[in-house]
């Protein structure tokens, strides 16, 4: 039951972790929202996480982002991992435990955001490794090529054209069902 | 300027292919002729995705001579099918088909004509680069031939197609069904995490052994299944489901077939998962167990559906019946939740009255109502007549209930979903009643709005002006409940103030939580369209007095005025103020 947790285990679970911005701003999570992040949990596993986790790649506003949607995510993630430690009172800390329904809401307001602010955060999540982060955010630019022609996508994104006109109607012929 | 333009172009080709992974195969493949560095990508992404929308059913074509447009469908899939595998050059890791349209077009377009023909799903499954797949997805998305979606009640054509192997078992993390029938015996699944089914049909014994083939299954949806059975003896029967490792388990409409409908829902339906920490059921309110405990389970997500044929089953029985079903579905609710004495996050959903929930009097509440000892957050949305008191009595319960409670989410609608379908509202007796309530409450709202007006009139010119025109609530008043004590921070609120008497229950509870929530931090407010500050004009017994008002988020700022009578101890406890802001909408 809920206080049945050993001591060390309300320990390991309430263990706060620094990150640490491009930009030198200090973001304090608990671990179970830092370990969303392959690379962050690697550190923590490898113990180099004293003095903050330094993050030049991820700039502050970024990486709120980023953390906003950890800390929406980090209890659903803890299910999955099946670990019965962070069934504790440490958990107590964190009251925004969402329902499944709840997580897709936020994850549809959560992309509510400019291209920019999008390709920082594919970036971002790329960088810290949170794989549901990438996919999320890999998916909406996706959904944004989606029944886009070659050139509405060329204009789109700004990709020029370096096929010669004899290259491209070779790779037309070649895929042609692609353009049927 | 970074507008995001050239951020694409940036990006490495990894993301670039992953990108790729969420588009058709034939997008993907068009994507070749954008640029020199794209010309190949898509090749290597790993991913096959199929999709086509089929066009309507034509009622002069038969099964056996398909139209020439569903004809053409099927060559278009089929190349673009062959394409897409022979230009794969990465193992394939992702793969879905997906198709849209009526049955009898879906129909048209899997069941060919020709026998020498291979099975088209099947030869796309068993291709040797779609040997590997991890995420295989096959929907079969059917609407009715109007356009509407394929109804709950349809369950009978669920699974309109059988796959007869899937020779990516081995190395298969996600699997996704809709519509589509998996033929036993189950092959293993030693890789599969996360399963999800929706429309399919299944014998009890066969879902059990898909279940038992994956050992490792954490994540299972199933979503409108239907259970094909050997007739049950008679009686209740027991269907039984084993999920050893699952911690997240979504059900949703799931059936059995019946051969008579006046038994149709004599079942309990008894889960066995005991590493369950997430559940979310949405269906009618039945018999439901779960077998062993499962002490990880923290987030229970409960919609309980109306039987919408319920009238018709029940219409023709006499009043006391009526009496015994309104009995049965309290029992059945409160029976329901017993088995979640671990939850932490409580979200109810009940689609009958509230007052069908409710537990009046002693001798009631000590047999049906159940401790959560854990949970701090309950959600509750359901509707209530307008003048009806015992939906206070369900909320009185459920906060009685819940001692340690953080967060209190009302979502309360004032008119009854399908009061003009139910025949026990057009009853003469019931009609009387509504005519001399609804006069009564008309009389009340035009005496109490001329007030209300006056006192926001005093209030613009003076500043603060208090004043106290709402009762207190009978379900609520006089009874003390822990949460209210000393955990419940946060109260949002959601009620319909459009009709006359409405908003008494929701004015109410406003009241209620700030007078009566000790520690109270935060109150969110949505009442439709009227202004927040209409509701908590109003003196909260001085213990706390309306502060400060920004008209331009429509927040409110509470301070609490310390009562001389109150004990240090309780001073110490109590916060200094809360917040009210309107609540955000979903």
């Amino acid at each position: 039951m809920a206080s049945a947790g050993s001591g060390d285990e309300k320990a390991a679970a309430a263990a706060m972790i620094t990150l640490i911005s491009s930009d030198n701003e200090k973001f304090e999570v608990t671990e179970a929202t830092a370990t969303l992040s392959q690379t962050i949990r690697h550190m923590i596993e490898d113990g180099c996480t004293d003095g903050g986790v330094p993050l030049p790649n991820v700039t502050s506003k970024i990486l709120a982002r980023v953390i906003e949607y950890c800390k929406k995510h980090a209890t659903a993630a803890a299910g999955e991992e099946g670990s019965s430690s962070s069934f504790s009172d440490a958990a107590f800390l964190e009251v925004d435990r969402a329902f499944l329904e709840e997580l897709e809401e936020f994850d549809d307001a959560f992309l509510e955001v400019d291209r920019a602010t999008l390709f920082d955060l594919i970036l971002a999540a790329n960088y810290l490794d949170i794989k549901g982060l990438l996919n999320l955010t890999c998916q909406k630019v996706a959904d944004s090529v989606k029944g886009k022609t070659p050139e509405q996508i060329r204009e789109m994104y700004n990709i020029v054209n370096d096929l010669t006109p004899e290259e491209e109607a070779e790779i037309r012929r070649e895929t042609q069902w692609a353009f049927e | 300027m970074d507008n995001g333009a050239d951020r694409m172009s940036a990006l490495s080709d990894d993301l670039l292919r992953r990108i790729l992974c969420f588009v058709t195969s034939k997008e993907a493949a068009s994507t070749s002729v954008l640029s020199r560095r794209w010309r190949l990508l898509w090749r290597s992404s790993g991913a096959i995705n199929l999709a086509v929308r089929l066009p309507g059913y034509q009622p002069h074509s038969t099964v056996k001579r398909p139209g020439t447009s569903i004809i053409s469908c099927q060559q278009a899939f089929d190349g673009a099918a062959e394409a897409a595998l022979a230009a794969a050059e990465a193992p394939v890791t992702r793969l879905t088909v997906q198709l849209d349209g009526d049955t009898a077009s879906i129909n048209q377009f899997l069941h060919r004509d020709s026998d020498d023909d291979a099975n088209m799903l099947d030869a796309i499954l068993s291709h040797p680069k779609a040997a590997h797949v991890d995420y295989l997805r096959v929907a079969l998305v059917g609407h009715t031939s109007d356009g509407g979606h394929f109804p709950d009640y349809l369950l009978e054509s669920a699974g309109i197609y059988k796959l007869v192997s899937l020779p990516s078992s081995e190395t298969l993390r996600v699997l996704d069904l809709t519509r589509c029938d998996l033929v036993p015996p189950s092959p293993a699944f030693p890789q599969l995490t996360t399963l999800r089914l929706r429309l399919c049909s299944f014998q009890l014994k066969g879902l059990q052994a898909l279940l038992d083939a994956a050992p490792g299954l954490a994540t299972v949806h199933l979503e409108s299944i239907f259970f094909t059975l050997p007739p049950p003896p008679s009686g209740y029967s027991q269907y039984h489901l084993r999920f050893p490792a699952v911690t997240t388990l979504v059900l949703a409409s799931c059936d059995r077939e019946a051969e008579d409908r006046h038994v149709a829902n004599n079942w309990v339906l008894e889960i066995d998962a005991p590493r369950l920490r997430s559940l979310t059921y949405k269906d009618h309110l039945r018999r439901f167990r779960l077998r062993s405990p499962a002490p990880g389970l923290a987030r229970v997500d409960l919609h309980f559906l109306r039987h919408d044929d319920a009238h018709q089953r029940y219409g023709c029985r006499g009043e006391d019946d009526d009496d015994t079903d309104k009995e049965t579905t309290r029992v059945l609710f409160w029976q329901f939740l017993h088995n979640f004495a671990s939850a932490r996050a409580l979200k109810l959903k009940v689609s009958n009255d509230l007052k069908d929930i409710a537990a009046n009097g002693e001798a009631r509440r000590a047999k049906l109502l159940c401790a959560f000892p854990n949970v701090e957050r309950l959600e509750l949305e359901g509707s209530h007549r307008p003048r009806s008191k015992t939906a206070a009595v369900a909320i009185a319960n459920l906060l009685h209930c819940c001692p340690v409670l953080r967060d209190l989410t009302l979502r309360l609608s004032a008119v009854p979903p399908y009061s003009l379908n139910r025949p026990e509202y057009a009853r003469p007796f019931l009609a009387r009643k509504d005519r001399s309530d609804y006069s009564k409450s008309v009389d009340r709202f035009t005496r109490r709005s001329s007030e209300t007006t006056n006192a926001i009139m005093e209030d613009s010119s003076s500043g603060v002006r208090c004043h106290d025109d709402v009762p207190d609530i009978p379900g609520l008043r006089g009874r003390s409940f822990a949460c209210l004590q000393g955990s419940l921070r946060r109260v949002s609120l959601q009620f319909r103030l459009n009709e006359s008497s409405s908003s008494c229950l929701g004015r109410r509870l406003v009241k209620f939580f700030a007078e009566n929530a000790v520690v109270l931090e935060e109150m969110c407010v949505d009442s439709g369209n009227r202004r927040l500050y209409e509701h908590i004009n109003f003196n909260v017994s001085t213990k706390a007095c309306f502060e400060h008002r920004n008209l331009a988020d429509g927040s409110c700022q509470f301070s609490r005025i310390p009562n001389v009578l109150d004990s240090s101890a309780d001073h110490a406890r109590s916060t200094t103020g809360f917040t009210v802001l309107p609540l955000q909408r979903r």
